[in-house]
């Protein structure tokens, strides 16, 4: 089964091809790209049924290892597990990537910089893939910040503009506050394990309750960072600022929903430590209803699902929360299918309509009629309703939380619901029906439509096998409770019907104004975020700020003072004073004027490629050599 | 700690740096700045040989065995003659004080370097010896050539550097110590050779062999050719020094290091000989010799014997004094090779010296340069590499083409009257210092070679 090695490593490939040629290739990197996806996605059909029947997540399918050094007693390296878990992920990773990455050659054929795209769409997918497979969590570390880095890249990809440098930023520096969390609870493993192997931490040892509260809460911090939960979702809504297909991929369908993979994996750990699964299903309740709040106040349609976004992650949080590691891992499944396939319509309605404020759009339904029908599947199937895909996984979410008796959870989720189904209504209507506003409306070419096509058949089929995925996994699976079942759908209802008496009856609008004012300060706060971004600003950025002015002037009053001082009476001094002024210090100042000055008239000639080829062959040698050491072994 | 006064010669170079930096309030103005620093670069040199082996200086970093001993001697003997040649002539931009005093301080780091058996020592020192050489190769601001070249030169250093660090980095995470006496890297696997790999192409890079050598034609053709001089030649010998050393401590890990080693010496031999022959200017002539000779002293590396790495660091030195000397006249007498036609008629017995020194550098007895090639290829053919040495022979035959052409320009060339040099007398007893120890050393290549602890 030598084969799966190949999954991670055809997407790596394509980059290692890309990134040198990126200026120069356009075609060719839509062909190396995709090329290899769909290689990936072709052998993980293979290595999923080579899975079947599935079973306990403890005995793998395949496991590979190379042994990479030696600390102490511990084995470092790299190692391929293939189980239940990992290769229905691998399916998920590269059907959506595959997906993403066709749409993207409707969508970004204009962008001057499309080889760079395609280059980093791989990278992200190789490393995504390459944390899918790991044996050990420090592996899965790596990869996890080689996805922040494709993430930060994929942002800031229109880097001209203000917004986007922004937001990168701030996605990478708030995704790094939970990272410094994951990697102290790597550390704390280590200290206590020895090994950071799947088999040993999760199966093979008894884990002592403070030790394991430690470690779950850390890596729960990591989590929420990188899932976006409730209070380090910031940076999600702002990410949206990236390329659209991009945000369907990692922002929506396979890297944000790593943090649910990383809590799915330890689970065990958690289990052992009981608090820290509490902690887990209380961050996520309260992130499900906020974040559904928050999308219900949106009028920029990628922000809504932003929100969405991290409203549905804290669902598979508060699935895993309550123990329910099916549940979990199925509305992760279903999510990533419908999530992604709402992106993508996304990006065909903002092309269409160009503009992504809601109230700006109106009665795209009669012109984009391919469009129309994947968005409303993707809409019905985030809303929960019978048969798509979302209404399974999230009933067994809601059952989950019924059988372990998590009453306050279930109940917010079942107002998260409500919520849900209302902002999907408020959405549809206000973009599909409606008076028309836009001019000129143009349906997409077929390479995004056949993706949308795609996505959305499977996100109708793929909920009827939720047993299925349950004994893959190795648990009893069953069909909803009719109860459970019909009681869920009653609140989807309601939330879609309250959403069509606001915004969807063409006889009488309702003035939301009057409604707004009466609720001043529920509104104002949704509007705000919550005051979140604005406490990150008083609390946080500004006191940074203020210090490192503080620090500034210290350094420019007082220690440039002494040095000044010491300057003024070594002129007093010396009877050649005016000398040391005019050689040293101007001459200092010139001369940095002047180099500065001369290297940017050089810059034209250093940029045609001399010293960044010196480098680069300089760095090509250095790969090539740990490539012949890898190769040929010690 | 009671080992400072170990550090002598350091403090007469640092010393030597401060006052220099003042030095146009000295009676004599920037002359006298030089001169001073070359006296304080003498003293430091005496110091440290008189000075000689001794215990090792803060736990392990800073060693003073023979090896040492020699090197930091003869990096402060060089750094002294070249600091009385350019104190003698004169001829430097003003500010050449300041020249004097980056001079003095990149000598610092390369002492340090010598000693240093410690990975952060030998990092601090390293970058203490190469920051003053950027701006060395930068020094004429207004001169848009050589400040490119700078910037080459420092960004290419810079990357390196980290790759450098980066090895460093996982050394220390692997064995868990600094100092190379308790590094112990066997059983490390791939990441010990991968750390090893790292290291060495960073210093690899600083020593400019092939094929990490990009920078160094770029940037000596660039700089003024005074700086050349120093640039490249003293700080190669404690980068050498540094490298046998690094040899040493982490040769039992990294098994695959002698081949790495071999193939860095055959792409250095092989590419600075042939790309040295059809260059015009001496600098960049000297840039790719310079790649050659770093090709051999690598081999000899590559044997991991005692014998073969006292060969290396012996052919350094030996490589390093008639190196400077051509780029010294070079930059009196200009630095196309063209301009060094007549010199026998304008300057007699500096075209002389020249000879000794290209002769020295082709490798023809009694001069330094054959008995290193001596030492260092009979160290190799002991070790088992004889393919290589006989392409080593081979290749220093083909040096003789490219050495031989500026000896004929400077003897038969077309008579081009170029303006006359200002004779000065430091100038002259730096280049009669240059051709005494280049006969020398040849003559003193036996004992030398058993105070650094070997025979043949």
């Amino acid at each position: 089964m030598g084969y799966v090695l190949a999954i991670p490593l055809l997407p790596a490939a394509a980059f290692a091809v890309l990134a040198p040629l990126s200026r120069r290739l356009r075609n060719g990197a839509i062909a190396v790209s995709v090329g290899a996806v769909a290689l990936s996605f072709l052998l993980s059909i293979v290595a999923f049924v080579a899975t079947l029947p599935g079973g306990h997540e403890a005995e793998a399918a395949y496991h590979a290892f190379v042994p990479f050094a030696h600390v102490g007693d511990a084995v470092l390296g790299a190692g391929l597990l293939l189980d239940p878990i990992s290769a229905s992920m691998l399916l998920v990773v590269t059907l959506v990537s595959l997906c993403v990455q066709v749409y993207s050659i409707g969508y970004m054929h204009r962008d001057e910089r499309i080889g760079w795209y395609y280059a980093v769409l791989s990278l992200f997918t190789a490393a995504m893939l390459t944390l899918v497979l790991s044996d050990n969590f420090l592996q899965l570390y790596a990869a996890w910040e080689v996805m922040g880095l494709c993430s930060y890249l994929l942002i800031g990809f229109w880097h001209e503009q203000e917004a986007p440098r922004k937001a990168s930023l701030k996605a990478f520096l708030t995704t790094r506050v939970g990272d410094i969390g994951f990697a102290i609870g790597l550390l704390v493993m280590f200290n206590t394990a020895g090994t950071f192997d799947f088999a040993t931490v999760l199966h093979g040892m008894e884990w002592a309750p403070q030790t394991a509260t430690a470690i779950a809460l850390l890596f729960l911090f990591g989590a929420m960072g990188k899932s976006a939960q409730f209070p380090l979702h910031v940076w999600l809504p702002d990410a949206m600022a990236g390329p659209t297909p991009a945000s369907a991929l990692i922002h929506a369908a396979t890297m944000v929903a790593a943090g649910v993979y990383l809590v799915a994996r330890a689970l065990p750990i958690f289990e052992a430590s009981g608090v820290a699964l509490t902690v887990t299903l209380i961050v996520g309740s309260v992130t499900a209803l906020a974040a559904g709040l928050l999308a219900s106040v949106q009028h920029d349609i990628k922000k809504v699902l932003a929100y969405s976004t991290i409203s549905q992650l804290g669902y598979m949080f508060v699935a895993l929360g309550a123990g329910g590691l099916v549940a979990g891992m199925f509305h992760l499944v279903t999510h990533a299918f419908f999530k992604s396939l709402l992106f993508l319509g996304a990006g065909v309605i903002i092309h269409a309509a160009h503009t992504q404020d809601m109230r700006e759009m109106g009665g795209l339904g009669k012109h984009l009629k391919v469009t129309t029908v994947t968005f409303t599947i993707g809409s019905l199937a985030l809303a929960g309703v019978f048969p798509f895909s979302g209404f399974w996984s999230k009933d067994e979410i809601l059952t989950v939380l019924l059988h372990e008796g998590h009453y306050v959870a279930l109940a917010i989720s079942l107002l998260a619901a409500f919520v849900t189904a209302y902002y999907v209504a408020r959405l549809w209507f206000r973009v599909f029906i409606g008076p028309q506003q836009t001019s000129d409306l143009h349906e997409a070419h077929n390479e995004m439509l056949i993706p949308m096509g795609v996505l959305a058949a499977v996100t109708v089929v793929v909920g009827f096998a939720s047993p299925a995925f349950a004994h893959f996994l190795g648990h009893e699976g069953e069909w909803p409770a009719l109860g459970m079942a019909l009681g869920s759908s009653a609140v989807a209802a309601s939330g879609l019907l309250l959403g069509w008496f606001m915004y969807g009856r063409r006889t009488k609008v309702i003035n939301t104004r009057a409604i707004k004012q009466r609720v001043d300060y529920v509104y104002g706060a949704l509007v705000n975020k919550l005051y979140l971004d604005l406490t990150y600003e008083y609390f946080i950025v500004r006191p940074y700020q203020r210090h490192a002015a503080w620090l500034g002037r210290f350094d420019s009053n007082v220690i440039d003072g002494v040095v000044n001082g010491a300057g003024r009476s070594w002129r007093a001094l010396a009877a050649v004073g005016w000398r040391f002024d005019a050689s040293v210090v101007d001459g200092a100042v010139n001369g940095l004027g002047q180099l500065v000055k001369s290297a940017g008239g050089r810059v034209r000639r250093l940029q045609v490629g001399r010293v960044q080829t010196y480098q680069g062959l300089v760095v090509g040698v250095l790969v090539a050599l740990m490539l012949w050491i890898v190769v040929k072994g010690v | 700690m009671s080992g400072y006064w170990l550090l002598i010669p350091e403090y007469l170079l640092l010393a030597g740096a401060l006052v220099s930096l003042f030095g146009d309030l000295l009676p004599g103005g920037e002359r006298s700045s030089a001169i001073l620093g070359a006296l304080a670069a003498f003293a430091a040199a005496a110091f440290a040989g008189f000075i000689g082996t001794a215990e090792p200086l803060f736990g392990g970093m800073l060693v003073f065995d023979p090896v040492s001993v020699f090197a930091r001697v003869s990096l402060a003997a060089l750094t002294s003659v070249y600091l009385l040649w350019s104190g003698g002539r004169g001829t430097g931009s003003e500010r050449s004080h300041e020249a004097t005093a980056l001079v003095l301080l990149s000598a610092v780091g390369g002492m340090l370097m010598c000693g240093a058996r410690d990975m952060v020592a030998l990092f601090i020192a390293i970058e203490l010896s190469t920051m003053p050489a950027y701006v060395l190769m930068g020094y004429r601001r207004d001169d848009d050539r050589g400040l490119e070249g700078t910037l080459k030169y420092f960004l290419l250093s810079m990357t390196t550097s980290l790759i450098m660090l980066y090895g460093f980095s996982f050394l220390f995470g692997i064995t868990g110590v600094t100092g190379y006496a308790e590094m112990d890297l066997t059983g490390a696997g791939v990441l010990g050779v991968l750390a090893t790999v790292f290291v060495f192409v960073g210093l690899l890079a600083k020593l400019s062999a092939a094929p990490f050598h990009y920078w160094a034609p770029d940037a000596y053709a660039g700089a003024p050719t005074s700086s050349v001089a120093f640039v490249s030649t003293v700080p190669k010998i404690a980068g050498t020094v540094a490298m046998i050393r690094l040899v040493e401590a982490l040769s039992p890990g990294a098994t695959q290091l002698p081949l790495l080693l071999s193939i860095v010496a055959v792409a250095s031999m092989v590419l600075g000989n042939l790309a040295a022959y059809p260059q015009l200017d001496l600098r960049r002539l000297m840039a790719y010799s310079g790649i050659a000779h770093i090709g051999y002293v690598i081999l000899a590396m590559a044997t991991n014997t005692n014998t073969g790495l006292a060969a290396a660091v012996f052919y350094m030195v030996a490589y390093a004094l008639p190196s400077m000397a051509v780029v010294m006249i070079a930059a009196e007498e200009g630095s196309a090779v063209e301009q060094l036609s007549g010199l026998v008629d304008r300057r007699p017995w500096t075209a002389w010296a020249l000879v000794v020194f290209l002769l020295s550098l082709v490798g023809i007895p009694p001069m330094a340069g054959f008995f290193g090639k001596l030492y260092l290829f009979t160290a190799a053919f002991g070790a088992g590499y004889r393919a290589l040495v006989v392409l080593a022979v081979l290749m220093s035959v083909v040096s003789a083409g490219y050495y031989l052409r500026i000896m004929r320009e400077a003897f038969f060339g077309e008579r081009v009257s170029t303006p006359a040099v200002e004779r000065s007398i430091p100038a002259t007893i730096a280049l009669v210092l240059l051709v005494v120890a280049t006969l020398g050393m040849g003559i003193a290549a036996s004992p030398l070679l058993g105070y650094l602890g070997v025979s043949f």
